[in-house]
């Protein structure tokens, strides 16, 4: 943020860096519906878990609740031939997701194969959280020609042990972030805000990562306290918060391109979007405002 | 209330003493002449995902068939409420309000969401299945339909 920017209203630093225009994105994760508006096609974006209902991490914030809401891809059945199936029911893209390793990542090696397939024989556009990767799988997930890669940036080592259980560091997400940006892809990080238990911890640093590469779009993620978890009785962090993040997202300019973020996304705790005024533009399933289960 | 004679389709309870709402996925319950409890069907339910959050428009507050009369946040699901019929809200249950999991639990009993008066006794209950066999007949089909599309688990 410049010194100028600094003294200026969140509003003031939107309209600033971006087009007097607001999109809002309906997560594919649910079905939305209000009574200003109704989706015409629920299932144009759908999530698909690659590990059906599992995850070796069960963080405390999911315990793979997040997981309810997917398809999966189920036994005797590919990736392709669900897309397929889906491809024929309406759907024009799909969200690859999944469970997480025990470090991490979510097991997509094995599916890799079928986004290409995906994308050139039914049109259908594939993102895919990926968690943290290895090397293969970076190299793997380029050559798919995956549409863009979806992962959660965390910015404190105590939110990697204590909400994800994962024996990691800062650096390890970063050395994914680097690995995937490496490799040419499209990432679209994602920063919880909120995530360690209902507090701000690690979240300006996240953005400090990823301004370190080429990202035009920064998915932003309120805590959603859900029931069933530990995290369940947390409050989501303040408005008040969250508007000066959004501010600091919308400042920070990327120093790999030396281009501010593009857009910036948002999926909030809200379970109704609000009425849009004429400047705003609303999409359904997009992919962008989805979630991120295993990553997170 | 006398108790709820249910029968079992592909693991779902289905109750056959009331009506059925084959779109919305509500229970109609006639429980005077002109008096109904509505309540959620068990594939409302499961199609929703875990139910977080109900809330019901205020006692008094008109019905109309195929409008909104509260909203629904769950898992899945994020979305209004929609009257099967048209009437008066006459009472909400605000034991399902508070604990939407009551609904989860028992959707034919205490977990029901509200009472309302028909503004048409014998007009309004007329698109509603009735009879057993139809109500058997549509619940099987539209679980088969929903395992086919992937809503729910096969």
């Amino acid at each position: 943020m410049t010194t100028a920017e600094a003294s200026l209203s969140p509003p003031e630093v939107r309209r600033a860096n971006f087009p007097d225009v607001m999109d809002f994105y309906a997560p594919g994760l649910k079905r939305w519906q209000t009574s200003e508006w109704v989706p015409s096609n629920p299932r144009r974006f759908l999530p698909v878990s690659v590990t059906g209902s599992a995850c070796a991490l069960s963080c405390d914030h999911c315990q793979t609740k997040m997981l309810d809401s997917m398809m999966s891809v189920g036994a005797g059945q590919d990736l392709f031939s669900l897309a397929a199936r889906l491809r024929e029911q309406g759907s024009e893209g799909l969200l690859v997701s999944g469970g997480s390793t025990r470090t991490g990542g979510v097991p997509l090696l094995a599916h890799l194969a079928h986004i290409g397939r995906i994308r050139s024989e039914l049109g259908m556009k594939v993102v895919v959280h990926c968690g943290l990767v290895s090397p293969e799988l970076a190299a793997g997930l380029a050559a798919s020609g995956a549409d863009g890669v979806m992962l959660d940036i965390i910015g404190a080592d105590e939110t990697l042990r204590d909400v994800y259980h994962l024996n990691l560091t800062v650096e390890d997400v970063d050395r994914s972030l680097r690995l995937l940006s490496d490799r040419g892809l499209r990432i679209i990080p994602h920063i919880v805000l909120g995530l360690h238990y209902g507090r701000f911890l690690g979240e300006h640093r996240a953005l400090e990562m990823i301004t370190g590469y080429s990202v035009s779009t920064l998915v932003l993620v309120v805590l959603v306290p859900l029931a069933g978890t530990p995290m369940a009785h947390v409050p989501p962090p303040r408005a008040d918060q969250v508007a000066d993040f959004f501010a600091a997202a919308r400042s920070a300019r990327s120093s790999a391109s030396s281009t501010r973020l593009r857009s910036t996304s948002v999926l909030t705790a809200s379970p109704t979007p609000r009425t849009a005024p004429s400047s705003t533009r609303g999409r359904e399933g997009s992919g962008q405002g989805c979630s991120s289960t295993a990553a997170r | 209330m006398e108790r709820t004679e249910l029968v079992i389709v592909s693991g779902f309870a289905l109750a056959l003493d009331r009506r059925y709402h084959a779109e919305t996925h509500m229970w109609v319950l006639l429980t005077e002449p002109d008096r109904v409890r509505i309540g959620m069907d068990p594939l409302g339910i499961e199609t929703s995902g875990t139910l977080a959050q109900l809330s019901f428009d205020p006692v008094g507050s008109e019905l109309t068939a195929g409008r909104p009369f509260g909203q629904l946040e769950a898992a899945k699901f994020v979305g209004p409420l929609v009257s099967p019929v048209s009437g008066t809200v006459l009472a909400v249950n605000d034991a399902a309000a508070v604990d939407a999991g009551l609904t989860e639990r028992d959707p034919y009993g205490s977990g029901w969401l509200i009472e309302a008066s028909l503004s048409d006794a014998t007009g309004e209950l007329q698109g509603l299945l009735e009879n057993a066999a139809e109500i058997t007949t549509w619940f099987t089909a539209k679980l088969a339909d929903y395992r086919r599309m992937g809503v729910i688990a096969q």
